[in-house]
């Protein structure tokens, strides 16, 4: 029971954290799309302005966010009608180009903005047009012989330019087999699209047929054979480059490794240092604990150097030859008899001390 | 075969043309052009075979540890050949500068040396010789490792023999140039000659004084001839370390010092090396050293093994080299345990019958740990070095008892302090 009482703080505790997480989770609005050039986001990049605006001037838009949504936004026999705009075309899965190929086939006016290179790979365009970024100090005009946007200028803050003899605002519109590469993609934007003439390039642009798809691919959509191989960027004689490099490298290591000759064993006879068992056995002393026996040697060893030293009588004991000692020494009889005679070694601090006082009696100079 | 270092240098030489031309085929092509060139250069390369390898000379002039040598190797090749010789050996030969790169011309002798600094004591023997001959390109080599016969004989350090002429000057003090030597069972009648001042007047032989007409004392000398037997222990004990090097060294140098010696003093000396079998004999005889060169041979390839030493066998040893007196010298360890075990119960019998000595190392890190008691530890320590101190100090004085004379001394001064030993027996007439 007591145990149960102890649990059930905590166990509240972690109920209304998780309580409350579920609930903020569940009461968060699910997060609205808001990519750049998103029809339905208001943000200044967003796009709804421009596709509200398509929708009043009775323009059908359909919105599709993956490629089932295309498919369904895009009834076969439909295409002639239809617009289809791709926004963020970086995101484009090799089967969405396909669909939008196919449209293109059949008769939809196709749109990609802002495409860069993979993009443009992935829609079978040529390497030739290749994609400039561009920023200009005023408004660009269209420069070109298409009647629709004869008059108008665009400005943005930024824009791509595809180079080419027949492209529109410096480059920022151009058609290529049969899609329009939109390079000014911001002209479609919240903030920018009052500028110059860009709200009248975007209607002429998106408005033309009844119905306008606008396609803002999913990144899930990518397959395996989308990602742009990171060999597509490099330099064309890196890799070949490396793959020498590797074998000057395997060239290498066969070089250094081939040794010149055998390498030479020998036996060679074991050498132990002759006080190594003494040390050992000092250990085990140590292990054991036996202060007693310890300073039982040690004392030993004293009173034999003493008695060397003093030359005293084998027969004398012990008592007689601690009073001899401390006269020598000129030491209190009873000191002397402490530190030489045994006596109980209560703890290790003792034990040093005694040995240490052994020591200092030996070597206080030659009496 | 062997590859060089222009092998992958050439490999990068070819990313120039990667760069002109970056294609997976640039790289295959080049790379085969690379094998093809490395395997025709190991084809042209001439056979390390068809060298002549030979070492002058394959048995070395015998040396003393420590010291160093050059051991020189003659070849001699056919086609010119550029090569890398290694002469290896055994590591503790101590082999240095053992790689040479030479360029062979045809049908001339080239000679390459390599030092030896031998670390070790016995026949350090040479594993083989390597020679790699690389193609006219340099890319690629044909190696092959040879034997090539060749041993040099390491005899032991024997640092004492510095000592030797000083304990020599001695020996020819005790040699019947005085009077002042006391007349004793071991000493002989050497010569009479007058009296000088100084001379022991019990000296004085009153009848050849008398028919002279001036004092004349007698000489007498130590007696000539004498055995002395040296037994060196090469059993367990012998491989501890004492100081810088196994306490069997220390032995070995005390039984060449006292060989020396002995057979200047025209004794005869025997030597025995065992331990659980005799490992070792020698026998001095009527050369001019005395036949030490002979001590040095025996006792060269001694090692330690690890086994406790038989002592009825090495004491079986010292009776087969016959049956009069002689001064036996052990050499050995003044470990209680296997002393009492096994040379304790043999003593008796020989100390009835010879001189016994028995030579031992101290070991100097005793009385370090014995004198250092500043931590628990190393009061521990002190304790049981002072144990150990107090066991050798009884079973030497067991061995006293016994009629055993004991020479305990550090490593550095066995050698002399046993030669004293021999030099104060021979002044005394106690041999």
């Amino acid at each position: 029971m007591r145990a149960a009482r102890r649990w059930r703080l905590p166990a509240a505790i972690l109920l209304v954290v998780l309580a409350t997480t579920a609930l903020t989770v569940a009461l968060t609005p699910s997060a609205t799309p808001d990519g750049p050039l998103d029809p339905a986001s208001t943000r200044p990049d967003g796009g709804r302005a421009v596709a509200r605006v398509l929708a009043a001037r009775g323009v059908e838009v359909d919105v599709a966010r993956d490629t089932g949504g295309l498919t369904a936004a895009l009834p076969a026999g439909e295409e002639r009608a239809s617009t289809i705009v791709v926004v963020q075309p970086s995101r484009l899965g090799r089967r969405t180009a396909g669909q939008l190929l196919a449209a293109r086939d059949a008769g939809a006016t196709v749109i990609v903005v802002d495409a860069g290179p993979g993009p443009l790979r992935a829609l079978g365009l040529p390497d030739t047009v290749d994609p400039e970024r561009r920023s200009d100090d005023g408004p660009v005009p269209a420069a070109c012989d298409d009647p629709r946007l004869t008059g108008l200028s665009l400005r943005v803050d930024g824009r791509l330019a595809y180079p080419g003899p027949d492209a529109c605002f410096d480059g920022s519109l151009l058609r290529r087999d049969g899609l329009t590469l939109l390079g000014a993609g911001r002209l479609l934007a919240n903030d920018q699209v009052l500028r110059a003439d860009d709200a009248a390039v975007a209607l002429r642009l998106l408005g033309a047929r009844p119905r306008l798809v606008w396609y803002v691919p999913d990144v899930a959509e990518q397959g395996p054979g989308d990602a742009v191989g990171l060999r597509s960027l490099l330099p064309a004689w890196l890799l070949p480059s490396l793959v020498l490099g590797l074998l000057a490298l395997v060239a290498l290591v066969l070089w250094r490794a081939r040794r010149l000759g055998p390498l030479v064993r020998e036996p060679l006879p074991v050498a132990v240092r002759a006080a190594e068992a003494v040390e050992g056995l000092g250990r085990l002393y140590q292990r054991s604990g036996d202060r007693q026996h310890a300073a039982g040697v040690l004392r030993a060893a004293a009173r034999r150097r003493w008695r060397e030293r003093l030359a005293v009588s084998p027969d004398a004991d012990d008592l007689d030859l601690a009073e001899r000692v401390a006269t020598a020494r000129g030491r209190g009889v009873d000191d002397v008899r402490a530190l030489l005679l045994d006596g109980p070694v209560p703890d290790d601090r003792t034990l040093v001390a005694l040995a240490s006082a052994l020591t200092d009696l030996d070597e206080a100079g030659d009496p | 075969m062997a590859l060089t270092g222009r092998v992958p240098l050439l490999l990068l030489a070819g990313v120039p043309l990667v760069l002109l031309a970056p294609r997976a085929a640039t790289v295959a092509v080049w790379t085969a052009l690379v094998v093809a060139v490395t395997l025709l250069d190991l084809a042209l390369a001439p056979r390390p075979q068809d060298v002549e390898i030979e070492r002058e000379p394959a048995r070395l002039a015998p040396m003393r540890l420590g010291e160093p040598t050059t051991t020189t190797l003659r070849l001699r090749s056919r086609r010119r050949a550029r090569c890398l010789v290694r002469d290896a050996w055994q590591p503790t030969a101590g082999a240095t500068g053992e790689r040479h790169r030479r360029v062979l011309t045809a049908d001339v002798d080239v000679r390459v040396t390599t030092d030896l600094r031998p670390s070790r004591r016995g026949d350090l023997e040479a594993a083989g010789v390597t020679l790699r001959i690389s193609g006219p390109l340099g890319l690629a080599a044909r190696q092959r490792t040879r034997a090539v016969p060749g041993v040099v004989r390491v005899l032991p350090a024997f640092p004492s023999r510095r000592a030797l002429p000083s304990r020599l000057a001695r020996l020819h003090e005790l040699d019947g140039r005085t009077a002042v030597l006391q007349r004793g069972a071991g000493t002989e009648f050497d010569s009479l000659r007058d009296y000088a001042r100084g001379d022991d007047v019990r000296a004085v032989d009153w009848r050849a004084t008398a028919r002279a007409r001036r004092p004349v004392v007698r000489t007498w000398r130590p007696e000539r001839d004498r055995r002395i037997v040296l037994v060196v222990d090469s059993g367990r004990t012998s491989a501890a370390r004492v100081g810088e090097a196994p306490r069997l060294d220390a032995a070995l140098d005390a039984a060449l010092f006292l060989a020396a010696l002995a057979a200047r003093a025209g004794d005869r000396v025997d030597l025995v090396v065992g331990d659980r079998t005799v490992r070792a004999r020698a026998r001095s005889g009527r050369e001019r050293d005395g036949g030490v060169r002979r001590f040095d041979d025996a006792l060269a390839g001694v090692e330690p093994v690890l086994a406790e030493a038989d002592w009825s066998v090495l004491a079986g040893a010292v009776g087969e080299l016959g049956r009069h007196r002689a001064l036996v010298v052990l050499l050995t360890a003044l470990d209680a345990a296997p002393l009492e075990e096994g040379l304790l119960p043999l003593l008796p019998a020989l100390v009835a019958r010879h001189r016994v000595v028995v030579a031992t190392t101290r070991e100097p890190e005793l009385r370090t740990l014995a004198a250092m008691r500043t931590t628990l530890a190393a009061a521990y320590a002190a304790a049981a070095a002072e144990q150990a101190l107090a066991e050798r100090r009884r079973t030497a004085r067991l061995l006293a008892t016994l009629g055993v004379e004991v020479v305990d001394a550090e490593p550095g001064d066995l050698a002399v302090d046993l030669g004293d030993r021999y030099l104060a027996l021979k002044a005394a007439g106690l041999l």
